[in-house]
């Protein structure tokens, strides 16, 4: 009666239930990117074209449900409550198939769903990962009930090879789960086989490596680099089953409390050492840049302080677009690369900078990086995201029957149906494009007359024709700017720079940088133009004392940490 | 007379069930509008059924009829012909014309459209094509494969590619259409030369350390035993005007010939000239010569529009496998402004076929990019009006008898290559192109993200053991080949 004690004392389902909130909170308020992150790299769509291809892979209709369900993460909360939902699901299940166990063996059957959600702290986990254990033991639980038990052999081993391509190899926890309930050696060991003879049969036909065929071909989204998460999980699952008629014996309240809040803390220090703060806060700024939340970008920035390129890239594109390039220093800038980073060979991080050049107006260059890390997505899955984006960079160049390929693909989803058909209603009308303000604006300042193969090395001359062809192309103008002050090209920066009649007068650090070069030049400082502040003078002259006579860099930072003379001096760069 | 109102019967019913009620079936007055653009072109007795679309309509009825005069009906969303009626239908019209009447229902009503004829060509196709389906993207590469299609169906079949495989298969190329001779070569970290010959498959190490890099594009000699190769470092650069996306070049190229009996690679100083680049070999119906491209070298990306090639030649001999001495030009696109690049000899020896773009080698990114045609009796040389659209055409092959040719264009949305495939005759005087027939065409091509790339025929299916190729692939069992100058006294 000990199990009562622990399970039905206060009510059912108290423990899964508080185990499920705890999974939802988790997702929602540590890990909200993560969830958003999972829905960009696929594009689910209603058809049954999609539907039979996803299929034909084994373990495909774990993979096309996993799919179903990611949709929804498009929303961080539903994505937090699935997840939520089925990982507890799978401890239900896992107590439901292992009959009345003692307090203590129900406190060990949240030990798999824990070891899942540590896997899930991975940004490569797919989902499916997790329909394939629910479903193969939810399907045992329905085998187990069949009478006669000949019939229930008979039905459990064609099940063996159905679940196996349905489902993938995580399937085994069907045979585990009916083989400990059989309690004879026979029908095990004919499930063994059927699985062994499906692997070996999919390898013959479909030249999958035993490898693949073992972990799961779609359980990571990865097949080079395979983490063990999802198999330990399944070793402690079939372990559980399998002693399962062990621990029902009566244990004492007390020793339940105490296994399950062990199995708890292991959880937690366990999700304390797999999560991944680094991608989390990069998949932050990748959200706020996607929804064009600039403000938010900011108010972020100032919390975080970050660091890094791709970052700081998302900081510096907000900054712009929001009208205060000129308080680029108040954050840290690490060079050109945390304004324009070089390409990188991946799925992820080419879509900040595709996301700069889109609204730089370098619509061919946005339409590269997308591209290039759709293809990039190591599962073969396409993007949504890059679905939407390539309909509109081929909208703004007049590709239209391109424009509308990825449109009517993406009108077959559920959550991006809605934009694609307000999109639909330009394609192949120019004139309707040309009226958009987004679509025409970027009609407008993108490059017309020059034409060169992108060079990065050339990433002035490349700006500078952006805005020699669009003089009002004033973010193509910060950017020229801030490309050459990061680069500590003083010259290529006065030169661009229209210091008379700057809006507004000319930004702090916009005088901070021509003083550098002035002062390189001039022999004194006496006669800087007028649009130099006075007090900016006397700052420098102060900096430059401290910085002749030797100041320490973190005594100086004090009080120019935030000024392009302490950067041009100290950060990095060139 | 009775016999001929029992022929005709079937058409009468078909015409009676357009015609019939005048409140239900309106005359459009025109042909229709379909998809893909089937209107008299001229295709081989064996083809498979060429399903088509009326744009625009909800539901649609076509009948189909013979020489014999015997119909086929479809109805349905879009006009979908039963397979084996259409093959029977088309067998009994050979060297004659099919009629098509299609009738559209649009906003609830109807509209019957004049009739619309297609030639059944008594010139026979081969078996199918073989093709690599990618993404037309830049870099990267995914979803990636070879694929054989049954011309007489709508079956395809994956040789090597899909998601158990991490390579980059391009540069297919089977011996004058006989299957049992395939080269591939595979880039990735893994990259190899596949050869199979004599029903063997090797995967080869073609770098040498006299020869610039691996070997890519392939040329059968007629007989089997050589394989003409070009060797290029290419790279690719991305264009920032809206009308261009992508350019492939080379920073360099040279020629050499694989001797598959003696395992070596063979070349000349004639085609491994310094600052120049030879490119693209294919050899001649006779295997007598070698047609390639040549150009100067060009500071690179700067003048990449200033880099032309033109149509080269040079003696061969397949007996020792020896380079002739002497390199003549056939066409001086330079002198003209243009760029010749894969030259393709008919199997007899009376066509070149090439395409011509303003600069550049690789035409599919070039969207004035035209196919050309040489006469090789003649010297002339002319531009295939009527088979050329506005968008790039390229990657063009020859069908065993040469009376077909099939091509890729990406004039149905400007940026992914269809399949083509245009009729021929002895004259060199082109019919309109049809498009590759698919079971629901404007389902499966607005869907397909893939372009077909280098469709080539094959007389027969494929015997290629992909899986064991991807086996092969993933070992480190490569072949390596040796090296040979040519014989200096040919």
């Amino acid at each position: 009666m000990e199990r009562i004690s622990l399970k039905k004392t206060l009510f059912p389902g108290l423990f899964p239930g508080l185990f499920a909130l705890a999974i939802f909170l988790f997702f929602r308020l540590a890990y909200p990117y993560h969830v958003y992150n999972q829905e960009q790299f696929q594009l689910f769509q209603f058809t049954w074209r999609y539907f039979v291809e996803t299929l034909a892979v084994p373990g495909g209709f774990a993979d096309w449900c996993g799919r179903f369900l990611t949709q929804f993460f498009y929303y961080s909360a539903a994505g937090s409550l699935i997840l939520a939902l089925l990982i507890a699901a799978i401890q239900a299940v896992t107590a439901k198939l292992a009959g009345n166990l003692s307090p203590l063996g129900y406190a060990l059957t949240f030990i798999p769903p824990v070891i899942l959600l540590i896997f899930f702290c991975d940004a490569d986990a797919m989902p499916c990962t997790l329909v394939a254990v629910l479903l193969s033991l939810l399907c045992a639980l329905v085998v187990i009930r069949i009478r006669p038990s000949f019939l229930r052999n008979c039905i459990a081993v064609v099940a063996t090879a159905l679940l196996y391509f349905l489902l993938g190899p995580l399937s085994v926890l069907f045979i585990v789960a009916c083989s400990v309930r059989e309690r004879k050696l026979l029908p095990g060991l004919l499930m063994a086989a059927v699985f062994a003879l499906c692997v070996a049969c999919l390898h013959k036909t479909m030249g999958y490596p035993y490898y693949r065929l073992l972990y799961g071909i779609n359980y990571y989204r990865f097949h080079h680099h395979l983490p063990a998460w999802p198999w330990i999980a399944a070793a402690a699952e079939g372990l559980i089953l399998a002693v399962s008629p062990m621990l029902k014996r009566q244990s004492k309240a007390w020793e339940g409390s105490a296994a399950f809040a062990a199995v708890m803390v292991s959880g937690a220090l366990g999700i304390f050492l797999s999560y991944d703060d680094e991608m989390e806060t990069y998949l932050k700024y990748d959200f706020l840049t996607r929804r064009f939340q600039w403000n938010a970008i900011l108010a972020e920035a100032l919390k975080d302080n970050p660091q890094k390129p791709f970052e700081m890239a998302s900081v510096n594109l907000a900054l712009v677009k929001t009208g205060n390039a000129h308080r680029m220093f108040d954050f840290y800038q690490n060079g050109p690369d945390g304004l324009l980073p070089p390409y990188t060979n991946d799925y992820i991080h080419p879509l900040i900078p595709s996301e700069a050049y889109f609204q730089l107006g370098m619509i061919n260059s946005c339409q590269r990086y997308t591209f290039e890390a759709q293809e990039l997505i190591p599962d073969f899955q396409k993007s949504a995201r890059a679905y939407k984006r390539l309909a509109e960079t081929n909208l703004v160049n007049g590709n239209h029957k391109v424009a509308g390929k990825y449109l009517k693909t993406l009108e077959k989803t559920l959550f991006y149906r809605g934009w694609a058909r307000t999109r639909m209603a330009l394609c192949g009308n120019d004139a309707a494009v040309d009226a958009d303000p987004g679509y025409g604006y970027l009609r407008s300042v993108r490059l017309h007359d020059h034409d060169f193969l992108f060079n990065r090395q050339a990433m002035e001359t490349m700006l500078g024709y952006l805005v020699q062809e669009n003089p009002d192309n004033h973010m193509a103008l910060e950017y020229l700017l801030a490309w050459n002050l990061l680069d500590k090209n003083l010259k290529g920066f006065v030169r661009f720079c229209p210091f008379e009649g700057y809006p507004g007068g000319v930004p702090r650090c916009y005088q901070e940088a021509f003083l550098l070069d002035f002062a390189d030049t001039a022999q004194s400082l006496d006669n800087v133009p007028a649009f130099i502040d006075p007090a900016v003078v006397d700052s420098f002259n102060l900096f430059m004392r401290e910085h002749g006579g030797g100041t320490p860099p973190e005594t100086l930072a004090r009080q120019f940490g935030n000024t392009y003379w302490f950067y041009y001096f100290y950060r990095l760069g060139v | 007379m009775k016999k001929s109102i029992f022929l005709y019967l079937p058409l009468l019913l078909a015409v009676l069930a357009c015609t019939g009620n005048p409140d239900r079936f309106e005359q459009a007055g025109r042909q229709p509008d379909i998809y893909p653009d089937y209107i008299g072109v001229t295709v081989p007795s064996t083809i498979a059924p060429l399903n088509f679309d009326i744009d625009g309509a909800e539901k649609v009825i076509a009948f189909v009829e013979g020489a014999d005069g015997k119909t086929v009906k479809t109805s349905g969303k879009s006009a979908n012909f039963p397979v084996k009626a259409w093959h029977r239908l088309l067998d009994a019209s050979r060297g004659g014309t099919v009629k098509v009447t299609a009738c559209g229902k649009f906003d609830g009503k109807w509209k019957r459209f004049d009739p619309f004829e297609i030639h059944v060509s008594e010139d026979a196709i081969d078996f199918g094509i073989a093709y690599r389906l990618i993404a037309p993207g830049y870099q990267s590469f995914s979803h990636i494969g070879i694929y054989e299609r049954d011309l007489s169906s709508f079956d395809e079949v994956c040789l090597i590619g899909g998601r158990n495989f991490d390579g980059c298969v391009n540069c297919h190329s089977f011996n004058r259409t006989r299957p049992e001779f395939f080269s591939l070569h595979v880039r990735g970290e893994r990259g190899a030369t596949f050869i199979m010959k004599d029903g063997k498959t090797a995967a080869y190490d073609m770098k040498t350390d006299s020869t610039l890099a691996a070997c890519v594009y392939p040329s059968w000699h007629p007989d089997g035993r050589f394989i003409a190769y070009s060797t290029n470092i290419n790279r690719q650069g991305f264009h920032q005007r809206p009308d261009k996306v992508l350019e492939v070049y080379d920073l360099k190229s040279d020629l050499q010939v694989y001797d598959t009996e003696k395992n070596v690679l063979i070349t000349s100083p004639e085609v491994k000239v310094d600052g120049v680049n030879e490119n693209m070999p294919a050899f001649s119906a006779d295997g007598r010569a070698i047609y390639f491209t040549s150009c100067t070298e060009q500071e690179i990306p700067r003048n990449v529009t200033e880099v032309r090639y033109n149509l080269c030649r040079v003696d061969f001999n397949p007996e020792t496998g020896d380079i002739g001495h002497k390199v003549d030009t056939l066409v001086f696109a330079e002198a003209t402004g243009k760029s010749v690049s894969f030259p393709k000899p008919s199997y007899d020896g009376r066509w070149i076929m090439y395409q011509l773009a303003d600069y550049g080698c690789f035409g599919a990114w070039h969207h004035e990019s035209d196919l050309w045609l040489l006469d090789l009796q003649t010297g002339e040389t002319r531009p295939l009006d009527g088979v050329n659209s506005d968008d790039a055409e390229s990657a063009h092959s020859w069908s065993s008898n040469s009376r077909w040719f099939v091509f890729g264009s990406r004039r149905d949305d400007g940026l992914h290559t269809r399949a083509y495939i245009c009729h021929i005759d002895a004259d060199g005087v082109c019919a309109k192109p049809f498009m590759l027939p698919q079971k629901s065409p404007r389902d499966y091509y607005d869907s397909s993200f893939r372009s077909y790339n280098v469709p080539e025929f094959v007389a027969g299916k494929v015997d290629f053991n992909g899986v064991d190729a991807v086996r092969l692939y993933n070992s480190d069992n490569r072949t390596k080949v040796g090296f040979r100058w040519s014989d200096s006294s040919l």
